[in-house]
């Protein structure tokens, strides 16, 4: 028992009585939390927050109108699985969790955009949520999710989505954090027919951030796409996963990850793509590019491709570099002065997993000016009517 | 207004360029630099903006009595230097109107300016962008990528339009350009010559000198200005070549 690794921590839970879940409580037990000789996570430490004292705690949900949207009720949450092959991170999920939102869109209905915001309530906290989306045929929905935390906790979200047939979602994933706090968002996505699963994830700040997506293309005509762009300085710590299975013909995938790392803070992406072996006519992009603004950052690229049909065209790009030094000095000669400079080059190259989704206006423009916040440029470079 | 005195400058590998340059530029004149290949001009062009690469081992620069080299890029483009590249540069993701609202604001904040509103300047790019053929699609890309050489070159022109520099070096304007293209560069030069401004116009070819004519010539080679002269030294080389400039 004390071998498995956090076992303090689980101790920990136990012992506060916070247990929903007897059975993926006993599974996380006997297997543990990964640590770093598992592959998955030989870049990511879990050590920090596990060795935190973390008190269970209730997900604080802020979402603007839709009667479609809304918390998930418990007859939804009490069937999460245990099997202990599950991963440990869902396992704790499905422990604790009794709270997180259900977006259920009817056949055919298309949606304007749901805004939704997360957070703690409380310092120290351990927040899981657990999360389901469900497009009916044909439904259409934009859904954007801010994952604010606190110094110190920790949340963690299980999301599970079903796109039925040419169902079509949209989904921001922002996930900031103000102080040295933990986020780990997994997600689990299934396509149907001519489904179709954009994505942009977003991760700013933070101790911690390790966001899974794994998606499982079902059927012909499908495609998934998925943006993430990375900002990270300090100490932060960012471990960006991902895994596409082509597990039917004619289906089609684009990843497009764009880091930018400062002083001390690392970021890991790992990029799965695979193509089962009767999956003929699959198209695969993967393109990760690395920004590094300091000498002292990191930048870690790990694409894994798998793949057992013949008829595939799969790309995979990964560079990892710094600000290019004639454009730099381009726009010095017209005396934009250097950290100005180096501000709309290194915008310009954030922008571009912004651009990779189809993004409501609203939300673009939001989304620009944390960057701007980010890079300590706020309101400049207007983009200009013309 | 320039002022070149024993300029001497090096590769960073200790490779000897620019031997000892002397040229004085006074305001209103356009001086052309001539020369072979490998002879020092676009070095010439590079060590006046400051990129890195070279460095400077002698000699003074000084633009209306203040010291250039002493300058980080943006102040020598502050003080009114402006570099026309024969190879401007390609910036992904940088719209081509915000990059110049930016580069006059920022000259005009180091002038102890307000910087222009996004109608004023938009309304004062659009008259400029007109003369040069420049439309609005043009405006609204990337920073030079996907322009034709022609583009290119007429892009560098309006940046020079908008930013009214006191010296404005020309390196290889005419490189790429068939003569349509090169007429309405030269045209756009030509509109901005003034009595408070000066040029100093780099080429391996005679042609560009046609369109905008030069006030002086000076030969360029094995980094020292050999032979100095009127517009009719350019025409000299032109038919005789440069062999008999060059070193043995």
């Amino acid at each position: 028992m004390t071998d498995v690794f956090g076992a303090d921590f689980l101790d920990r839970i136990d012992g506060a009585g916070a247990v929903q879940n007897a059975a993926a409580f006993a599974s996380l037990r006997e297997r543990g939390f990964p640590n770093r000789r598992v592959e998955a996570w030989r870049y990511t430490d879990l050590t920090g927050p596990l060795g935190r004292a973390l008190a269970p705690a209730g997900l604080r949900i802020n979402q603007e109108q839709s009667g479609l949207f809304g918390p998930i009720p418990a007859a939804e949450v009490s069937h999460r699985s245990a099997d202990p092959d599950t991963d440990a991170l869902s396992l704790l999920n499905a422990s604790l969790a009794g709270e997180g939102f259900l977006f259920d869109v009817p056949e055919k209905v298309r949606l304007k955009p749901v805004f939704a915001r997360f957070g703690p309530m409380a310092e120290n906290a351990l927040v899981n949520a657990n999360n389901q989306i469900r497009l009916a045929p044909g439904a259409q929905a934009t859904l954007i999710e801010r994952w604010g935390n606190t110094d110190d906790s920790w949340l963690n979200s299980d999301t599970n989505i079903e796109l039925a047939e040419g169902a079509h979602l949209t989904r921001v994933i922002l996930v900031e954090d103000g102080g040295a706090g933990t986020q780990t968002h997994r997600t689990a996505a299934r396509l149907a027919e001519s489904a179709r699963y954009d994505c942009l994830v977003v991760t700013i700040g933070g101790g911690l951030h390790r966001i899974e997506q794994h998606v499982d293309i079902n059927a012909a005509g499908a495609h998934a796409g998925l943006a993430a762009l990375v900002l990270k300085t300090g100490q932060e710590h960012s471990d960006f996963v991902t895994s596409v299975r082509h597990l039917a013909a004619d289906t089609t995938s684009d990843q497009q990850v764009r880091t930018v790392v400062d002083e001390q803070a690392t970021a890991i992406f790992q990029g799965g793509i695979h193509v089962a072996q009767d999956s003929q006519r699959i198209e695969g992009d993967q393109l990760s590019r690395a920004l590094m603004l300091s000498d002292r950052a990191q930048a870690f690229t790990k694409p894994e491709l798998e793949i057992f049909a013949d008829d595939v065209k799969c790309s995979h790009g990964a560079t990892v570099g710094d600000l290019s030094d004639e454009a730099l000095f381009y726009l010095r000669t017209r005396g934009i002065e250097e950290s100005r400079a180096r501000a709309l080059l290194v915008l310009a190259f954030a922008r571009e997993p912004l651009a990779a989704v189809d993004l409501p206006d609203a939300v673009e423009a939001m989304l620009d000016e944390k960057l701007k916040a980010w890079l300590g440029v706020p309101g400049a470079f207007e983009e200009l009517a013309l | 207004m320039l002022d070149i005195k024993g300029l001497r400058a090096d590769l960073e590998d200790g490779t000897k360029i620019l031997k000892g340059i002397d040229l004085q530029i006074a305001a209103g004149e356009v001086h052309a630099i001539m020369g072979p290949n490998g002879s020092g001009k676009s070095t010439t062009a590079n060590v006046l903006s400051g990129k890195p690469g070279y460095q400077v081992t002698g000699g003074s620069v000084r633009l209306d009595g203040a010291d250039l080299m002493e300058m980080e890029p943006e102040e020598r483009a502050h003080a009114g230097l402006f570099q026309a590249f024969q190879y401007p540069v390609e910036i992904p993701g940088v719209q081509a109107s915000t990059f110049l609202q930016s580069a006059v604001n920022a000259k005009r904040k180091a002038a102890g300016l307000d910087g222009l509103d996004a109608l004023a300047f938009v309304r004062e790019l659009r008259a400029k962008a007109k003369t040069l053929g420049i439309g609005n699609d043009m405006l609204k890309r990337a920073v030079n990528v996907g322009f034709s050489g022609g583009e290119k070159k007429r892009f560098e022109t309006l940046q020079m339009a908008l930013l009214e520099p006191r010296m404005a070096v020309l390196d290889e304007t005419d490189s790429g350009l068939d003569i349509d293209a090169l007429r309405v560069v030269a045209d756009g030069v030509n509109a901005l010559r003034s009595k408070d401004r000066s040029f100093l116009v780099i080429t391996h070819y005679q042609r560009l000198l046609e369109y905008i004519v030069p006030d002086h010539v000076h030969i360029l080679s094995d980094g020292r200005i050999v032979r100095s002269g009127d517009k009719s030294l350019a025409l000299e080389v032109e038919q005789s070549g440069y062999a008999e400039f060059q070193a043995a």
